[in-house]
């Protein structure tokens, strides 16, 4: 038909066709283009782009994820993730160089001069090593196998920082009641002495030697303030004793015993720590969730290593090896690196399921988003 | 990348001769408005010129509707004097004749013959944009020139 019409309305055609060719007024023309160059967008955004821009979709699903991210962020800081997720952002965050809290299944307690909960990052469980003395050491007490962790600040490895050694030292006591506070101190690597504080009357003692002060508040939150000179092991522990160890050196039962602090000075400037520990509790299931901080009060030479025993997250004793930064600040935390081999595998083996946790919350947050950008482009 | 000018330079001539054939009142301004139009939107369109072209027209096409459809739910009304002497003619008049027999055209015929020769849009496209199948674009537009033709012829007759 088309080819008919050509040839049969030739004339009609072009006549139409030229009515569709007339030039338009110049004065129209140019007020037209004015008005239009007005009209132009400057700049065209990325996200008003057509095909070659993101389509609606995917701008649902950027913003949701962006909001995520932002969230999750907030979440990070604020230490609201769940462990394995805060945990992740904890190692995310600290590769760069930002503080973020760790994830933690126990509640932080603090008393006195600490501000933070220490980070408890190893469970490697070593020999028991000598027992120190303990009033009730044949009852159940707590977990007494010390794990070894190495502290290291700044990345510094501390000086005389020897893991072997402080895999071998004393550890812990055992079995005490919960208003009896215990203090084991041994001077040297492997070589216990032993004082002992009771519980209510505070003493402090001005840095001379081995000078130790241990508080007990009426909170029942155990503190302990230790200035030292010497290479000294200090460990406070408060236990309830009804657990069902069998009464060895290093005691494995799975009492709630509590286990605090130290600090060890490895040169002859003075180190001040403040180790605080969450009250005892008594269910007797061991699930004593104590939670340590470390903080360097004002006076800490910068450099010097400070040497902790604190009770893991499961009970046991993790023994932490830490420098104080170069160049401290009041209230600074201390931050860990594990370098003993059992703790570090099995806090690798923590870190894949925390990181195996969080890429599935991941997976399925993603998923809810697609979802959620579906339904919004459906709607 | 075509610039909103170079698209009124290439289409303005049809898009104003589409809309006048269509009788729409002020031309000149709802010309102005289709490319107002294209120049917010351009930068959002890609294609090539074929699709440029039915994409203009689409434009146009709705805001001759439009028009249409505004000025019959309110006639104007001549609020000044009526002049007393006629004005004169258009400088770059339109073919007469032939506005004259595309106006013997129902609205249909008129519409189809213009947007396939004067809009330069294929079978296909004014199919589309007219809501109708191509097939009966094809019987449509062969019913209008036959009678074009007709009309054209008699006209030429002394």
């Amino acid at each position: 038909m088309g080819m008919t019409e050509d040839t049969e309305f030739t004339e009609v055609i072009a006549r139409l066709r030229r009515l569709g060719e007339r030039a338009v007024d110049p004065g129209v023309a140019s007020a037209h283009l004015q008005m239009m160059a007005v009209a132009t967008p400057s700049g065209v955004h990325w996200w008003r782009r057509g095909s070659t821009g993101l389509s609606s979709k995917m701008r649902v699903g950027v913003v949701i994820v962006a909001a995520s991210v932002a969230g999750g962020t907030g979440l990070a800081f604020a230490g609201g993730l769940p462990h394995p997720a805060q945990q992740v952002a904890h190692n995310a965050f600290s590769a760069v160089g930002i503080n973020v809290p760790q994830g933690s299944s126990g509640k932080s307690q603090t008393n006195g001069t600490s501000t933070e909960s220490s980070k408890r990052t190893t469970t490697s469980v070593g020999s028991g090593g000598a027992s120190s003395t303990t009033p009730d050491a044949s009852s159940s007490g707590t977990d007494a196998n010390g794990s070894t962790t190495l502290l290291d600040v700044d990345g510094t490895p501390p000086p005389g920082a020897d893991a072997a050694g402080i895999a071998a030292l004393p550890s812990t006591s055992i079995g005490s009641l919960p208003d009896v506070l215990t203090t084991t101190t041994s001077t040297a690597i492997g070589d216990v002495a032993s004082t002992t504080t009771s519980i209510g009357a505070a003493t402090e003692t001005p840095a001379t030697t081995t000078p130790t002060t241990t508080r007990r508040g009426n909170g029942g939150a155990a503190t302990t303030t230790t200035t030292t000179t010497v290479r000294t092991t200090t460990t406070t522990a408060a236990a309830n004793g009804n657990g069902n160890g069998n009464g060895n050196a290093g005691g494995n039962g799975n009492g709630n015993g509590r286990t605090t602090t130290t600090t060890v000075g490895l040169t002859a400037s003075t180190v001040r720590t403040t180790v605080t520990t969450a009250p005892p509790s008594n269910n007797g299931r061991g699930n004593d969730r104590s939670v340590t901080s470390t903080t360097v009060v004002p006076g800490a030479a910068g450099g010097e290593s400070v040497e902790l025993i604190v009770p893991s997250p499961d009970g046991g004793i993790v023994k932490v090896i830490g420098s104080v930064p170069a160049t401290t600040v009041p209230g600074q935390r201390l931050q860990s690196e594990i370098t003993d081999p059992d703790a570090a595998k099995k806090a690798a083996e923590a870190q894949a399921k925390a990181d195996k946790a969080a890429a599935e919350a991941a997976k399925k947050a993603a998923e809810a988003a697609a979802k959620e950008a579906r339904d919004l482009s459906r709607g | 990348m075509r610039s909103a000018g170079d698209v009124y330079r290439q289409l303005a001539p049809a898009v104003f001769g589409y809309l006048r054939t269509q009788h729409v009142p002020d031309a000149e301004d709802v010309a102005g408005e289709v490319f107002l139009q294209v120049a917010r939107d351009l930068h959002r369109f890609s294609g090539d010129d074929d699709a440029l072209r039915r994409w203009v027209f689409t434009i146009a096409h709705h805001r001759m509707v439009d028009t249409h459809r505004r000025r019959a739910r309110r006639p104007a009304v001549a609020d000044m004097d009526v002049p007393d002497h006629a004005a004169p003619p258009h400088e770059d008049p339109m073919d007469p004749e032939l506005v004259a027999a595309l106006d013997e055209l129902t609205d249909s015929q008129r519409e189809v013959v213009v947007l396939r020769f004067v809009a330069d849009l294929s079978v296909e496209a004014v199919a589309k944009l007219t809501g109708r199948t191509p097939g009966a674009v094809k019987a449509m537009q062969h019913r209008a020139l036959e009678q074009l033709s007709r009309s054209l012829a008699v006209s030429r007759e002394p």
